[in-house]
């Protein structure tokens, strides 16, 4: 039981940062990153092979994840929306990144699953399960990043800056916010998410290229189910659909992990397209 | 009768088999060549199918290719597990895809496209991963082995052999047939309606919804076919012929093709056939060719690269395909505008409405009632709230308080497709059209509402519902005539003047035949003398029993239809009455004026 628990926190800090990089590019242009599971995987796989199990190790992740990302806006996204090409083709080009990031990771490492050094050394003895300390600080340093993140778009001007921008381009420019700044830190911290949660699932499981497309499809579920558009209810939807996940795989079968998170989304669109957590009365967005 | 219709009428029903035949007859010799030709008739099918529901319909469905792949297994299964013979299992594979299309338009049928493209590819990767882990039934990576050729009639086809590509060639005309008869039809109309201008589809009261399920069906029929096909040529299928991988090169086939042509899916299947076999060279380098065609395809717009494409040939084929002027004004007697008996006695009233938008207050306890036969003036400054009424009416923006009643019954609450069925309907500020279809098409969908032909008929465009599509061409034409545009009637909406866009929204909204009709400011961008032929219609119109209200900033013109004029402003009403006495008074002077000057 503690073990579910413990399995069950450590993929939700992996899932729920996906989430809250997409969430934070959703409401700043209305994309949805599909490319999210590969900037994260390679993320890892660097992480993994080139310096893993240092602190200095996870900035610089992040901090190349940062960048990777916020190429890929200026490379798939900013033109299109200039021409105004519609959501969903802008997030499969994003996808296009993805698949251009997989290629080079190919290139660069051998195509196996790789594990990094655990951040933490040790284990721990809760109720007479002994567990890795590490997943425990993986789930700190998610948190704390997540909440980092929130403090950072309430309370800040950049991110009030941010929230003009998401909620009228034009306006906000009008009002003298520097859209495209606004832009690159959008994706600058919707980049550097995605680079922890490579480092963190390369700790706490393995990751390779083909880990990518289930991260993403993750990060999404999670999005949607805790509703897209907040970052707290984004990291609920983790909660919940990483909790489903381990149960399914603990009692009933380590097979169909995906399709039964699948089955969770579908239930979700059907009942509350809003998220599950969301205010009834600001379905709006449907 | 014009060379395009003319081309439209006889020469693409016989292009299809043509092409067909000669490719045929030219590959037959040699083995490689029917290889060749095979898989081409093949991915013909998956490609038209595609482009049915993305490309004409614009509807991202991500799980087309998982779609293909329950098609080729349940064909499979079906005549390894049960025996059936190939012709039935087929059927059933069809069945089932297009039953797993409904499966997947239920719960997206109102959402938005992007929550459908993440539903979809949610099912493909799942599809993706029953195939590869439910080995018991799919056989998984091993995948299933030891197809047996198709029979038909006792008659084993090869693959491999001329009378397999008679068969998928089979395949691919009716793919080609359903294609071009649908795109031909009304249905084909709110397809392009439901891609370019779903708002404007929704105002003419046809359901974004419904025409997504039929593009759901028929799509994923035709997607089980293919998967038959596939299976009965390659005789092995495994998971990884309907993965990521497969989608991926499908969308952009489709994309380089160009979406939403009849040409397009055939020279997409081109590029798929000729990845497939460029396969071992390029297997290294795979996600970097598709990862950048992805991007340089998708994330610079469909009109990217196979727009230019289209827009140069659009270019060289323009001079044919436009009426000579005035040629096609003979609109035959003109109908009543209207089939309304003029004893209409219901009301539309709005009771106490509020909206907020966040601490935003948009109308505050606004009261309205629109009569039958009468013209309800609103006016106010820029931002009193009018359009914000409108779209309360209409199911637009729901109100946060109060309601909206027609006819004894609750009108907010609906959705603008329910709204406009029930007989309210609007025009919008900017003019929401087809920009790719011309005037006729245009008003004709407006006319949906008025089909005799059931969704069938009108799928396969059989002989009602092509003279439902006849006779609201007719009308539509007699509407524009009646409007003073007729001179633009076979011309593409996008390039026409403003004015003439606004006049044919309005003709549009009449075609529905409507009880109340609410017009957002329909003589902005007009000239006086098309403000004055809509001034006439108006009052010709209310003799019907149609109830208006009219929006405008031109005073004069609102005092001169209306019988009646609320003032609003802040989101409240501050006067109302009859036009002479209204526009009287001090405070409606100042709110809308700008003080006493």
């Amino acid at each position: 039981m503690i073990q579910l628990l413990v399995t069950t926190l450590s993929n939700a800090a992996v899932y729920a940062l996906i989430a809250v990089s997409l969430n934070v590019v959703h409401r700043s242009s209305g994309v949805l990153n599909f490319g999210a599971g590969h900037l994260a995987a390679v993320a890892g796989i660097f992480y993994a092979n080139e310096i893993s199990g240092s602190a200095l190790g996870v900035v610089v992740t992040m901090v190349l994840a940062a960048v990777v990302s916020l190429v890929a806006y200026v490379v798939s996204v900013r033109g299109g929306e200039r021409l105004g090409v519609g959501a969903v083709p802008l997030s499969l080009s994003l996808l296009g990144v993805g698949l251009v990031l997989q290629f080079v990771a190919g290139e660069l490492w051998p195509k196996q699953a790789f594990t990094a050094k655990p951040l933490v050394g040790g284990t721990l003895d809760i109720a007479g399960t002994t567990f890795a300390t590490q997943r425990l600080v993986a789930v700190g340093v998610a948190a704390v990043f997540i909440l980092a993140v929130v403090l950072f778009v309430e309370r800040t001007m950049v991110g009030h800056a941010m929230e003009a921008t998401a909620a009228d381009v034009e306006l906000a420019g009008l009002y003298g916010v520097r859209t495209g700044s606004v832009a690159a830190a959008t994706w600058l911290i919707a980049g550097a998410a995605l680079g922890l949660a490579g480092v963190l699932q390369s700790s706490l499981a393995a990751v390779s290229t083909s880990s990518a497309i289930p991260l993403v499809i993750l990060g999404i579920v999670a999005a949607v189910v805790g509703g897209l558009g907040s970052f707290s209810k984004a990291a609920a939807g983790a909660l919940l659909a990483s909790l489903l996940q381990a149960a399914f795989v603990e009692y009933v079968s380590p097979r169909y992990s995906i399709s039964l998170v699948f089955v969770l989304l579908f239930a979700v669109l059907v009942l509350r397209p809003a998220g599950l957590f969301a205010n009834a009365r600001k379905a709006e967005r449907v | 009768m014009t060379n395009a219709s003319l081309v439209r009428r006889w020469a693409a029903p016989v292009a299809g088999p043509l092409l067909l035949l000669v490719v045929g007859l030219v590959a037959r010799t040699d083995p490689f060549w029917i290889y060749l030709v095979t898989s081409a008739a093949v991915a013909y099918v998956l490609t038209a199918s595609f482009n049915l529901i993305y490309g004409y319909a614009g509807i991202f469905s991500l799980a087309h290719v998982a779609l293909y792949g329950i098609g080729a297994y349940v064909a499979v299964l079906l005549e390894m597990r049960a025996g059936l013979p190939f012709l039935l299992a087929t059927a059933i594979a069809m069945v089932v895809t297009a039953l797993f299309g409904v499966l997947l338009w239920w719960p997206t049928r109102h959402l938005k496209e992007l929550f459908l493209a993440i539903a979809t590819l949610g099912f493909a990767v799942t599809a993706d991963e029953l195939f590869l882990k439910w080995t018991s039934l799919t056989g998984g990576g091993t995948g299933l082995l030891g197809i047996q050729p198709a029979e038909l009639f006792g008659h084993q086809v090869l693959s491999g052999d001329m009378s397999y590509y008679w068969l998928a060639g089979a395949g691919a005309l009716l793919a080609w047939e359903v294609s071009r008869r649908l795109t031909a039809s009304g249905m084909g109309r709110k397809f392009l309606a439901l891609r370019d201008a779903p708002v404007a589809l929704a105002a003419t009261g046809v359901s974004p919804g419904r025409v997504r399920l039929v593009a759901f069906t028929v799509s994923g029929a035709l997607a089980g076919l293919a998967g038959s096909l596939f299976a009965h040529q390659a005789l092995f299928i495994s998971n990884e012929s309907f993965g990521l991988d497969r989608l991926i090169l499908l969308i952009l086939a489709t994309l380089i093709g160009g979406a939403g042509t009849s040409l397009g899916p055939l020279l997409g299947v081109a590029v798929l056939v000729g990845v497939d076999e460029a396969g071992a060279a390029i297997q290294n380098y795979r996600e970097l060719i598709f990862g950048v065609a992805i991007i340089l395809l998708l994330g610079y717009g469909r009109d990217g690269v196979s727009g230019l494409f289209a827009s140069a040939l659009a270019r060289v084929r323009r001079p044919a395909t436009v009426a000579p002027a005035g040629a096609s004004v003979d609109a035959g007697p003109l109908p009543p505008l209207v089939p309304r008996d003029g004893t209409d006695t219901s009301l539309l009233t709005v009771a106490d409405v509020s909206v907020t938008f966040g601490g935003v207050t948009a109308l505050q306890h606004v009261d309205l009632v629109l009569r039958p036969g009468h013209v309800l003036g609103l006016v106010g400054p820029n931002g009193a709230g009018k359009t914000t009424l409108v779209n309360v009416v209409t199911g637009h923006v729901p109100p946060t308080s109060g309601r909206v009643e027609f006819d004894g019954r609750r009108l907010d609450g609906s959705r603008p497709d329910e709204t406009a069925r029930r007989g309210v309907v609007r025009t919008f500020q900017t003019p929401r059209l087809v920009p790719s279809l011309s005037l006729v098409e245009n008003v004709a969908v407006g006319f949906a509402a008025h089909a005799t032909a059931t969704v069938v008929e009108e799928v396969l465009d059989l002989p009602r519902a092509r003279r439902d599509c006849a006779e609201h061409r007719r009308a539509a034409r007699a509407l524009l005539h009646r409007l003073g545009i007729a001179q633009y009637a076979d011309k593409a909406v996008g390039s026409q003047p403003y004015g003439v866009q606004r006049l044919a929204e309005i003709a549009r909204a009449l075609a529905t035949s409507p009880r109340f009709l609410l017009l957002d400011e329909p003589g902005a961008g007009l000239t006086d003398g098309e403000r004055e032929v809509l001034t006439s219609i108006v009052r010709e119109l209310t003799e019907t029993g149609i109830g208006f209200l009219l929006i405008d900033h031109n005073v004069s013109f609102v005092a001169a239809v209306s019988d009646e004029i609320v003032v609003l402003d802040g989101g409240k009403v501050i006067g109302s009455g009859s036009p002479d006495e209204v526009l009287k008074r001090a405070e409606v002077v100042e709110a809308y004026l700008g003080g006493a000057a």
